[in-house]
């Protein structure tokens, strides 16, 4: 697992935002940016998506100033700002969304930033000829996961986010998220079971 | 320690945050345990595959451009929206509840390139249809400025074409068409400043 967004610089900032100091909001979006932009690929959006996205996270952060208190972790506040943003604004609608319109048009109009949806029923390991092809599957079957389980799972997996962050970020008790962690692997396992067979030959 | 217990236990076994006397309980079960043995084998490989998702890195140059644009919008319309820290109200189907719904008040952000576009479209449409009314109404003679505007109005197919797909995404998803010209002020002051 990734570890979580350590040191966690972001209270002390934002303190200096509130006071004025612009600079300090520009340090908080480079420090936190790339994971920003991860959190939002990983649940599933797009390149140019995840960059729209990440620029509303900013402008929340931003909008808050004069309101932000800092009574917990700078990165649990941002992670209750990124759930919430999924959750509002759906992925995987987006996710849906973009390949819908890219469907619509008729497909020698390919557009750039918009992903090809991997067929993860059609998934046949003996298909899967390189990284990128495995990382498709992987990225389509986290992107499948019902809205909840993904946020969490990527939280968690990914941001390094412990469970008491992913609780409060989406406004659950601690044995809800475990919960929701568990259906999220058993949903990934079934997904990606045909590759799970060799991975787990290997390690055994 | 039996298969239940364990079964209970490996979500934290395998990400590695069960306390150090349980998990070595867990392991010992796991070697006298083929099944559960396996389970767990499959649970890490599950967590490995998705080690495959690497992240990316941007640019400080862009991060930097990307937070000048945030505070520019955030000076533009600077009340904090309620709705920015706290979590909806409303519930969803497959959320929890606190959690907002998945067709909630759209954020067109992600789409702001193709915004621009449709609201160039839409204001032609406008532009397009108070002519033709006004052609129709007014009966101007044979070659006015009804007829002449009309037949060289620069309509850009492209910009047409994104119209027509966003208009016909109503069709196949009812929730994204409300979404999709559900704009507030902040957003479109941001959308602005974004398209210079």
């Amino acid at each position: 697992m990734e570890q979580g967004i350590a040191p966690d610089p972001g209270q002390g900032w934002m303190a200096e935002f509130q006071h004025g100091d612009d600079a300090a909001f520009e340090r908080i979006v480079v420090h936190y940016g790339d994971r920003v932009l991860a959190f939002f690929r990983r649940c599933g959006a797009d390149r140019s998506s995840a960059e729209d996205l990440a620029q509303e996270a900013f402008l929340r952060i931003a909008r808050a100033r004069d309101r932000y208190e800092p009574t917990a972790r700078f990165t649990t506040w941002l992670y209750r700002i990124l759930a919430r943003i999924a959750a509002n604004d759906g992925t995987r609608n987006r996710w849906r969304r973009a390949t819908t319109i890219r469907q619509g048009r008729h497909d020698d109009d390919p557009q750039p930033g918009i992903p090809e949806l991997a067929a993860p029923h059609a998934a046949d390991p003996a298909t899967i000829a390189s990284v990128s092809d495995l990382r498709a599957r992987v990225r389509a079957a986290v992107a499948e996961l019902p809205e909840s389980q993904r946020i969490a799972l990527v939280l968690n997996r990914f941001e390094g986010a412990s469970y008491d962050d992913v609780a409060a970020a989406l406004d659950l008790s601690i044995p809800a998220v475990k919960s929701l962690l568990h259906r999220a692997r058993e949903n990934l396992k079934q997904r990606l079971l045909p590759f799970l067979q060799q991975e787990v030959l290997d390690e055994l | 320690m039996n298969c239940e217990t364990l079964c209970d236990h490996l979500l934290e076994l395998t990400d590695g945050s069960l306390e150090p006397d349980l998990a070595q309980e867990c392991r010992a079960h796991l070697a006298a345990c083929p099944p559960c043995a396996r389970e767990a084998a499959r649970q890490r490989a599950t967590w490995r595959l998705l080690g495959e998702l690497p992240a990316e890195k941007t640019s400080p140059a862009r991060l930097k451009q990307m937070a000048a644009t945030a505070l520019a919008a955030a000076r533009a319309t600077p009340e904090v929206q309620e709705t920015d820290l706290e979590p909806d109200r409303g519930g969803a189907p497959d959320l929890p509840a606190g959690l907002g719904r998945p067709g909630g008040p759209g954020r067109m952000v992600a789409l702001r390139r193709r915004w621009v576009q449709v609201a160039a479209a839409a204001a032609l449409v406008v532009v397009t249809a108070l002519g033709a009314e006004w052609v129709f109404h007014a009966r101007p003679p044979a070659g006015g400025p009804g007829e002449g505007e009309a037949s060289d109005c620069p309509v850009d197919p492209e910009f047409v074409g994104d119209f027509e797909v966003l208009r016909d995404l109503a069709d196949v998803d009812d929730s994204a068409d409300g979404e999709l010209l559900d704009l507030d002020h902040d957003e479109v002051v941001m959308l602005q400043l974004c398209d210079g």
